[in-house]
């Protein structure tokens, strides 16, 4: 008689069998699987099946369309490779060099991260635009700078800290002992440069310019101020939703600007995160010196990293300076007028407060929740979550509005212009941020670790309760920090999504600066960079830990 | 023979198209201080894993204290475990750790109190119940990691290498100690190494593996002086294997190129049969002069170490193997040129052929 042959076990049924033994677990996962056919399955498919084929083939018959379509691809294209190339001497720089004032350059830096950035083109239309300060009242010109080089000034600035901080935190991880070893081998100066640092740095380098080049596709509010005519799909999808209530073409406009972004991603995820050399994730090494440049290359580093700072610090300075004047350019009054209405007599401040508040609890809890079952539990559809986890890092915001709207203007779940519809896209829009920072908190923490809760009697939710979140604490709260900021100056995502009741404060910029109100929609910005502000050293006292935020 | 506390019936596990174990068949005792012998990748961890329930075997059976728990998930066993690493929660104190399994477990605060007051007093670590574990030094850690188990009163106490990261010295003080406790408690402990003087001098029974597969199984004495495969003899301690024909059956008698050797045998072995015994190096005299003996071979010596307790010869016989001596007698070495091979009978032993 033949023995049986033994196999490995293996596959969905022995996955499934495995889970039934777990059964919180198992309503854990059916209520992720559930949130994420509802709120990401299902508002996809809305925004794919609403258009006609008419409305297909009208984005390539209307000149107007394509023409958005170029445009979009052309200003990112050049304002990415403007703002890597900045954000690269600038890490290398603050990484490779002792020049003086670094603390300085790095806090400047943070202006940006910490105000929506409408405030850069609020600046710039202040400073540039048709009656702008230095065009109009220093130079007495006529003209303006509004169109593509207005864009491609005003979101190389902006994306410029974005660049920057991947930049550098790839520039990090590059062991110094490689750099030494090529010089003890007789490599020096641009030689070691071009052969190991760049080198190492290129993949890095690479993400970050996809990752920049999606946030620069989606861009929303510079092109609306600072466009003009100039155009992108961001824009022109708005300009169709709210001039013309045209919703299959809007439709057709995002998906249009999905198919870069999420061809980036999928470029970045599956090709260029295996080939890199260096781990983000992993922990710098100390106690080396790295090797520093010569003194030539050092001030000329110098002078470039001055000119970005200043350039930011400018932006800053010409939004307080109008802020807290009555009129600026004509009537230079001191006056806290602006300050006192964004405050007391408007809600978007305190709108976006909450929204924001509630935001970050809940993409910290669900990328945490995410994160644990997707890298300690093994289950069937275990690779679908973590795609759809991450997905939505390449959905520009206003393809996540517009889909949500659609999907839920009626039937069991009409949301549209409540405060839920807002938080829901704000929370898909951060969740993959969250899940990812989890993630990488997850491959720190040895697996044996959460093995002994278990040897010791406690199930996969009392791990999770009593060991996972209280050693994720410091990720958790970074997480947190980090996903209510971008809440609190995210545009494109809400632009769709906010209602009369339910005004944010970065729309509100944007309208304000719509109608001419430079001051308050400066006296916004402020107010949003300082209650962030305060919300950090709330979350400090809390976890009772320095907030880094060049950890983000 | 004792209460049976843990069974293991054909047992296999695969990893991917690699068998991890192969039908592994083990019966252990209550009370009883059992090791898992054997190099790296041998299968040792797996099986120990398989009994924590980290993995679920693709075959065979479990039985822990009469119930079957191949189905049974890690949190329901009640086999505590000793991590290599120790994997103590570092957001936790030294309380905090030790009481947590029996908080899991909702038993009433008066008791956690009581029950974590005497493993702590138990294993010296009174009086630093608040210090966190990145506080204490490897070996407080290692107290700590043992009494967290120690206190969950397990069906078997499970150590997966548990010595590995201390220095030499505080590995053998901790041997001692561990075998102490082990005996005072009457625990049932399953300890996983690939030191086999750890294992020679903790277990009462040792289980020698290599590539999934279960050499022997039994005392740290027949481990050594009866090994049972040429894998056993090779991995535990040193050994001369040497290659020899049957020469006479009841009570086996060997021969080696015409000297005859008279062995110890756990197999029936027939004459004319090519056989491999194995002669451990200390159980060989080295004599300058040809005695009287049952075997009585000339060598030419190679190389000799001095090695403090013992010398140890590396030697030729005019056939051309290599033998391996150890000499005791310090003071009266003989350290070059030729000599007697001297075997003391009743120490040789006949070994399978795998």
């Amino acid at each position: 008689m033949a023995e049986p042959v033994i196999l490995e076990k293996q596959g969905l049924g022995f996955e499934f069998k495995q889970l039934i033994k777990e059964p919180p677990l198992v309503i854990a996962l059916v209520v992720l699987f559930v949130l994420g056919f509802i709120f990401i399955l299902y508002p996809l498919f809305k925004i794919i099946i609403i258009p006609q084929s008419s409305d297909w083939l009208r984005f390539f018959n209307e000149p107007q369309f394509l023409r958005a379509f170029q445009n979009t691809m052309f200003s990112s294209l050049l304002s990415t490779t403007t703002a890597v190339v900045a954000g690269f001497i600038y890490a290398y720089s603050m990484n490779y060099t002792d020049i003086p004032g670094k603390k300085f350059f790095r806090t400047v830096v943070l202006f940006p991260m910490m105000s929506p950035s409408v405030v850069t083109g609020l600046a710039f239309i202040i400073l540039f635009g048709r009656r702008g300060f230095i065009t109009y009242q220093v130079l007495g010109l006529k003209t303006d700078l509004y169109g593509w080089v207005g864009l491609w000034i005003v979101q190389s600035l902006a994306f410029f800290p974005l660049a920057y901080m991947t930049i550098s935190a790839v520039l990090k991880s590059i062991s110094p002992n490689l750099e030494l070893a090529a010089q003890n081998l007789g490599a020096n100066g641009f030689r070691l440069f071009r052969t190991v640092t760049f080198k190492l740095a290129l993949p890095g380098v690479l993400s970050a310019f996809l990752l920049v080049a999606i946030n620069a596709f989606a861009d929303f509010g510079n092109p609306m101020l600072v466009g003009g005519n100039y155009r992108v799909l961001a824009t022109e999808a708005y300009l169709q939703v709210t001039g013309a209530w045209d919703m299959p073409i809007a439709a057709v406009l995002s998906v249009m600007l999905v198919i870069p972004t999420l061809g980036v991603f999928l470029l970045q995820k599956y090709y260029l995160d295996n080939k890199s050399y260096v781990t983000v994730t992993g922990k710098p090494v100390s106690g080396l010196k790295r090797i520093t440049v010569s003194p030539v290359t050092k001030w000329c580093l110098f002078a470039a990293c001055s000119c970005i700072a200043l350039l930011i610090l400018s932006i800053f300075i010409t939004i307080l300076c109008v802020a807290v004047t009555k009129v600026f350019g004509v009537d230079y009054t001191f006056t806290l007028e602006n300050f006192m209405e964004v405050f007391f007599r408007s809600d978007a401040l305190i709108n976006s407060w909450i929204v924001s508040f509630i935001t970050a609890i809940g993409t910290t809890l669900l990328g945490l929740i995410i994160a644990f079952v997707v890298s300690r539990k093994k289950f069937p559809g275990r690779n679908l979550m973590d795609f759809g986890a991450l997905l939505p890092l390449s959905l520009p915001g206003t393809f996540i509005g517009l889909a949500l709207i659609l999907a839920f203007n009626e039937g069991p779940f009409a949301i549209t212009g409540s405060l839920a519809i807002i938080i829901v896209g704000l929370v898909l829009r951060q969740m993959p941020v969250g899940y990812r920072n989890a993630i990488s908190g997850f491959k720190q923490i040895d697996k044996s670790i959460e093995e002994a809760s278990a040897n010791l009697g406690a199930n996969s939710i009392v791990t999770f309760r009593r060991i996972v979140i209280p050693m994720l604490k410091n990720a958790c709260s970074t997480c947190f920090v980090y996903s209510f900021m971008k809440s609190m100056n995210t545009l494109s995502t809400v632009i769709f999504l906010v209602s009369p009741q339910w005004m944010l404060a970065s729309v509100s910029i944007l309208n304000l600066a719509d109608h001419g109100y430079y001051g308050k929609a400066s006296a916004t910005g402020i107010g949003m960079m300082v209650s962030i502000l305060i919300t950090f050293a709330i979350v400090r006292l809390i976890f009772k830990k320095k907030i880094n935020l060049f950890e983000l | 023979m004792g209460q049976v506390i843990v069974e293991l019936k054909n047992i296999t596990k695969f990893f991917g198209a690699s068998k991890a174990l192969d039908e592994i068949n083990l019966q252990i005792e209550k009370e009883k201080f059992i090791t898992f012998l054997g190099p790296s990748g041998c299968g040792k961890t797996t099986l120990l894993r398989i009994i924590a329930g980290f993995y679920e075997p693709d075959a065979g059976e479990i039985t822990i204290n009469n119930r079957r728990v191949e189905n049974v998930p890690p949190y329901d066993r009640n086999t505590a475990m000793v991590f290599q690493e120790y994997a103590l929660f570092p957001h936790m104190t030294v309380y905090q750790n030790v009481a947590y399994g029996l908080e899991v477990k909702n038993k009433n605060k008066t008791e956690i109190d009581a029950k974590v007051e005497e493993v702590l007093k138990l294993m010296q670590l009174s009086g630093m119940e608040k210090r966190y574990p990145n506080e204490m030094s490897g070996g407080q850690q290692q107290r700590v990691a043992v009494a967290r188990a120690l206190v969950m009163d397990p069906h078997a106490l499970l150590l997966d290498e548990p010595l590995s990261n201390l220095d030499a010295q505080l590995r053998e003080s901790v041997r001692v100690e561990l075998r102490l406790i082990q005996k005072k408690l009457g625990l049932t402990a399953i300890y996983v190494t690939h030191d086999q003087q750890e294992a020679l001098s903790m277990s009462d029974m040792i289980v020698v593996m290599n590539k999934g597969v279960i050499h022997q199984f039994g005392t740290p004495k027949e481990i050594y002086f009866c090994p049972r495969t040429r894998f056993v003899a090779d991995f535990i301690g040193s050994t001369n294997l040497v290659d020899a024909r049957v020469v006479k059956e009841d009570i086996p008698v060997v021969s080696y190129h015409g000297i005859h050797l008279q062995v110890k045998g756990n197999y029936e072995a027939l004459v004319d049969q090519d056989v491999v015994v194995s002669i451990r190096p200390e159980c060989i005299k080295i004599n300058k002069v040809s005695k009287e003996s049952n075997f009585n071979l000339p060598i030419k010596i190679l190389h000799s170490m001095f090695l403090g307790e013992k010398v140890r010869y590396h030697v030729e016989d005019s056939y051309g193997k290599e033998w391996r001596v150890d000499s005791f007698d310090s003071g009266e070495e003989i350290l070059e040129g030729s000599a007697y091979l001297n075997i003391q009978s009743e120490k040789s032993h006949l070994i399978q052929e795998q």
